[in-house]
């Protein structure tokens, strides 16, 4: 056998031995409506996909076997969109995919109160498979990486732990864990959210530990001191007791799609002129959620025209599509443009309506010739001054907006508000409809 | 009529999908006909599924002889249209040998014939024969419960059409009875054709079997064995269905159907229409994606596309490339097909993993526009690539050509169409 082979077997083996946590217990609350009903990790993402898909693809495609998914916000979508794991083939004698929600025990029952709080609440699931190593992801992020690599490279080098870095410009650093490490790549430091960064390095939430290590340290800290976040405690405690804790550089595409800017700008980068290639990805879903896979080819009529666009299964288009991202089943008809765009299920976009710079979530009712973001002055959302800032309008799930309606930009419009029977025809920039009561026109 | 409201029916469905029809030219070299791809994600067979779905008939045997493997790959367990559970199940019967029974199908009758075994173990009280290789939508509990309304024996599904020899036609009297009936004759005795969906009592059937003809083996076909015999003997009678429906026997009418669903009289989405979702082909690939370029119109896009050129009244199946400046006119291409950049395809039909290299053309108008009213030649001048052949640049694929799959086409190469 090729020298290449053997560390090919090594590396499946490898893999085989290392049980999966993914940490999908995230608000993400800066993605507003969008997740005022689900979980960010179940944020639909890229027409067909939730974000968490890119975690559990990514593991599938590196040949891990159990998958465990650690839940505790509006779990319902997570666990109808796991199902029993067989869109990403983790079904079978030793395959599995499980949500693992929060539960009461001897221990005293509680809520995860942080990323290794959650984990310390499943050490029996852990101990259940012992593994060699547990591969901690997080479900909040767009990326295709092969854990494999890391896998390997945590082995090669011995070390207690290994964490997923990547370079980022040092001006967004700060919203980050930031690293310090030598030049063997063994870390030297750590700081979570610096003001002022002096490190460029940022943690991407991707840990692979050897699992006796784990365990022990989450007994202790976790455990004894109540400390629960792996950033904040663990890492820093690692570090404190003389702990080999590595690096490994991955700087492919990956990004924390958890602001609406970031959330929009990962979508235009699908359909960039030198687009993020999904395909190659080996991207998987769950095509039984939502009818998608009984959904027929898009339609796109005698007047349609569709240009820098995702277009999903079921859509029916007879208008103008440009620089936008759709999901099964939206309509958008005749006379009718949509343009620089994030359109969820089953939206429906009337005749002559047009939309720019506009999020709306599923089943959104946009009336005739109404108008939709790109007009009106650039005042920042005044109830949310810190998600919508840079002239995107957000419409939650079922809002109606009735014909000739004007939306201007930085709007929200919650949920399931019907703006036709609130009355209101014209919403300037910055402002949000809450349909239990009725904004000033 | 008969009060049916109460009545406890067993009902078991077979579907005929044996045949390969030589005029579906390259298209049915590897496959049985009612496994042709169709509208992008679908196979023909799967409107005869979901309608039984759809009916709730949810034991489901599947005739099938000729190359079954596509066929065995697309039912699976049948989870795609709920046939799992108890008392429910699609199964694939093929001929088998050993015993008095088996052998090859000798026509459509015989196949159920020799597979009555699933008739009578599943108890059921009525068969309903449908054909795997038609486009239709039917509730069929209406033809049930006309069937028992008139407490028939058979009941057949019609519909008026013009006439054409493939088809048998029937006669009715006003209530429905079939007084008469020609299976493919050139002269009908009316312009009900036959559909090939046959409501049967079981026990009629049964004793149609065991007569001393059917021990002789006299009963190979519904429509020329079956029918005549069950006219003499039987009450039989006529269901009027007057919905769209179309047959896929000739490359024209394959093409002729893709255009009924680009201008939406076939409605796969309000029809109910399943597919398997299980196609690696399709679960792995991303939606579709248009280019800056991209200029489509009246066309259906599947999942994977991804569209740099431009699409016109085409029909594109799971992970189609159209490179720049191609052009695809007129076509229907399936599952993972290339058109390179500068090629124009027009009136083609491609079958699977196709490539096409850069700047060819490929097929078109038939010389001097066949004239209106002249019976359609076999290929209607429609070009059709077989599965998996690749034509390398430059090359002239003239209109009515026909590529065999794997077909290794060299660059620059000049293809006539054979007359």
């Amino acid at each position: 056998m090729s020298p290449a082979a053997l560390d090919r077997s090594r590396e499946v083996q490898d893999l085989r031995r290392t049980l999966t946590l993914i940490l999908a217990g995230g608000v993400g609350s800066r993605l507003n409506v969008l997740v005022q009903r689900r979980a960010k990790p179940a944020v639909p993402f890229g027409g067909i996909y939730r974000i968490i898909d890119f975690a559990i693809s990514n593991a599938m495609n590196s040949g891990v076997e159990t998958v465990g998914i650690l839940t505790q916000y509006l779990p319902y979508s997570l666990t109808d969109h796991i199902g029993d794991g067989h869109s990403w083939g983790l079904v079978g004698r030793s395959r599995e995919a499980r949500i693992l929600p929060p539960h009461q025990g001897t221990q005293g029952s509680d809520w995860y109160k942080g990323t290794a709080d959650a984990v310390y609440r499943n050490l029996s699931y852990i101990e259940r498979h012992s593994p060699d190593h547990v591969l901690v992801l997080s479900g909040d992020h767009v990326y295709a990486m092969d854990y494999r690599g890391m896998v390997a490279q945590h082995i090669e080098t011995q070390a207690d732990v290994t964490i997923a870095v990547r370079s980022v410009p040092i001006e967004e650093a700060s919203s980050f864990g930031t690293i310090f490490v030598d030049d063997s790549g063994r870390i030297t430091g750590f700081e979570e959210k610096p003001k002022n960064p002096r490190s460029n390095l940022i943690s991407m939430g991707i840990y692979v530990f050897d699992t006796r290590v784990l365990v022990d340290r989450l007994l202790e800290v976790v455990g004894e001191k109540k400390r629960t976040d792996f950033g904040h405690d663990i890492f820093p405690d690692m570090l404190t007791r003389g702990d080999h804790l590595s690096t490994y550089r991955y700087e492919g595409y990956w990004q924390d799609v958890g602001t609406i800017r970031a959330y929009f700008d990962s979508h235009m980068d699908l359909i960039a002129p030198d687009p993020i290639d999904i395909r190659s990805w080996s991207v998987r879903t769950n095509l039984d959620e939502a009818r998608i896979g009984d959904r027929p080819a898009a339609w796109i009529g005698p007047n349609g025209s569709v240009q820098s666009a995702i277009i999903a299964r079921g859509c029916r288009i007879d208008g103008t599509v440009r620089n936008s991202i759709l999901s099964p089943g939206v309509i958008v008809e005749e006379g009718a443009s949509v343009e620089n765009s994030i359109l969820l299920a089953d939206c429906r976009i009337a005749a002559g309506a047009r939309l720019d710079h506009a999020i709306l979530d599923k089943l959104v009712e946009v009336g005739p010739s109404a108008v939709v973001g790109g007009c009106g002055d650039e005042t920042v959302n005044e109830r949310f001054p810190g998600h919508l800032d840079t002239g995107i309008s957000l419409l939650g799930k079922g809002a109606r907006i009735p014909g000739h309606c004007t939306i201007e930009r930085n709007v929200v419009v919650f949920p399931e508000s019907n703006l036709t029977e609130l009355g209101v025809s014209h919403v300037p920039s910055g402002d949000t409809v809450d349909r239990r009561k009725r904004t000033e026109i | 009529m008969k009060d049916v409201s109460l009545e406890p029916i067993r009902t078991v469905a077979m579907i005929l999908a044996g045949g390969r029809v030589g005029e579906l030219s390259v298209l049915t070299m590897e496959r049985p006909k009612a496994a042709l791809p169709f509208a992008g994600y679908y196979r023909i067979i799967d409107f005869a599924l979901s309608n039984l779905m759809l009916a709730g008939v949810t034991r489901v045997g599947i005739l099938s002889q000729y190359r079954p493997a596509s066929l065995i790959e697309h039912v699976g367990t049948g989870e795609s249209w709920d046939f799992v559970g108890l008392d429910r199940g699609a199964k694939i019967l093929p001929p088998f040998w050993g015993g008095d029974a088996g052998d090859w199908y000798q026509g459509n009758a015989d196949a159920v014939h020799q597979n009555w075994n699933y008739v009578e173990d599943y108890g059921a009280d009525l068969l309903l024969v449908v054909s795997g290789d038609h486009i239709y939508s039917l509730d069929y509990q209406d033809i049930i419960r006309f069937h028992l309304e008139r407490e028939a024996d058979l009941t057949i599904g019609f519909k008026k059409m013009p006439h054409d020899p493939h088809f048998g036609y029937g006669r009715l009297d006003e209530t429905g009875r079939v007084l008469e009936y020609g299976e493919k004759s050139n002269e009908p005795v009316s312009d009900h054709a036959s559909l090939t969906i046959y409501v049967i009592d079981v026990k009629a059937l049964r004793e149609v079997f065991e007569s001393e003809d059917g021990r002789l083996g006299k009963f190979l076909e519904f429509g020329r064995h079956v029918i005549p015999y069950m006219l003499e003997k039987y009450r039989v009678f006529g269901y009027d269905f007057d919905g769209y429906w179309a047959y896929t026997r000739t490359i024209p009418m394959y093409y002729q159907a893709h255009q009924d669903l680009i201008s939406g009289k076939i409605d796969i989405d309000a029809w109910g229409i399943r597919t398997n979702l299980q196609d690696t082909l399709v679960a792995d690939q991303p939606p579709a994606r248009f280019g800056a370029n991209a200029v489509v119109s009246d066309s259906l896009i599947s999942t994977g596309c991804q569209i740099d050129g431009e699409v016109i009244r085409s029909v594109l199946s799971p992970g189609v490339r159209v490179e720049r400046g191609a052009r695809v006119i007129d076509s229907i291409l399936c599952h993972n097909t290339v058109v390179g950049a500068g090629s124009v395809v027009a009136r083609t039909i491609s079958d699977k993993h196709v490539i096409l290299g850069a700047d060819c053309t490929c097929g078109g108008d038939a010389p001097g526009a066949a004239s209106e009213g002249q019976p359609l030649h076999p290929h209607g001048w429609i070009t059709v690539l077989g599965k998996k052949c690749e034509i390398g640049d430059r090359t002239v694929l003239s209109p009515g050509t026909s590529i065999i799959p794997e077909q290794k086409v060299p660059a620059g190469a000049r293809v006539e169409r054979r007359s």
